[in-house]
């Protein structure tokens, strides 16, 4: 099965960062979140109460 | 730039793999807080969240099983003794025979890749690889997991933000575990 994950230049998977913008999100989704889109997706993520997540994305 | 969350893992299509489950895992978390779904729609999604999250606790904790044993090992702990060319010397009863033969060691025939969560946890555990308290904690996850064999639940379950917490939990305490531990 073929992935829609984004490859860099060397095709290698990129991963979700902590500082993916939530405004990239909800486009790539066509969500909203109600949050601001400028905000982070680890900050998202602690913010909803997933700090365990939040601290994943870090590492 | 981050290649991977799992970057201690060597094997690259495990690696590959992890990176996946976690990248749904990130997909799927925003649409359990739009509001465009209804409750039972979210529960859904978190359920499908916990079965890839302790997809990621499974894998890492293989990981580390497959760095420390062989397949030898396995065979060796599931093996049993078994008594072969059994002859009965004497009946006492319905329930009691006095027996002779031949007692051999058989080994387990069972194998790395067979090997589920309740059996890597166990394994781990026995072999002082991980602590009882770890073994507890990715029972938990095990037991939410399998929660999706719904043939013979007796009540229709239902997942919120804080059981995904609690697995998410869980997953940062084994990561963290194997990151160390893995050679």
């Amino acid at each position: 099965m073929k992935t829609t994950r984004t490859k860099n230049k060397l095709g290698h998977f990129v991963v979700k960062r902590y500082d993916t913008k939530i405004s990239t999100i909800e486009a790539k989704y066509n969500i909203d979140l109600g949050v601001r889109g400028d905000m982070k997706l680890g900050n998202y993520l602690k913010e909803k109460g997933y700090p365990s997540l939040s601290k994943m994305l870090q590492q | 730039m981050v290649d991977s969350h799992f970057s201690f893992v060597k094997k690259e299509i495990l690696r590959k793999n992890l990176d996946e489950a976690f990248d749904h895992i990130l997909i799927l978390l925003p649409f359990t807080e739009s509001t465009s779904y209804n409750e039972p729609a979210n529960s859904s999604f978190c359920k499908t969240i916990i079965i890839y999250t302790a997809s990621i606790v499974e894998a890492l904790l293989f990981h580390l099983l497959d760095n420390n044993f062989s397949e030898k090992d396995i065979a060796e702990f599931y093996s049993k003794w078994e008594l072969i060319d059994r002859k009965v010397l004497f009946k006492v009863n319905l329930e009691h025979e006095i027996v002779a033969g031949d007692y051999k060691k058989i080994l387990g025939k069972s194998r790395k890749d067979k090997m589920n969560l309740s059996q890597i946890t166990n394994f781990l555990e026995i072999h002082k690889i991980i602590t009882h308290k770890l073994s507890t904690r990715i029972d938990q996850i095990r037991i939410i997991r399998n929660e999706q064999h719904i043939g013979s639940s007796q009540k229709v379950n239902t997942y919120s933000k804080s059981d995904l917490e609690d697995a998410f939990s869980i997953a940062r305490e084994v990561k963290d575990f194997v990151k160390v531990n893995a050679m």
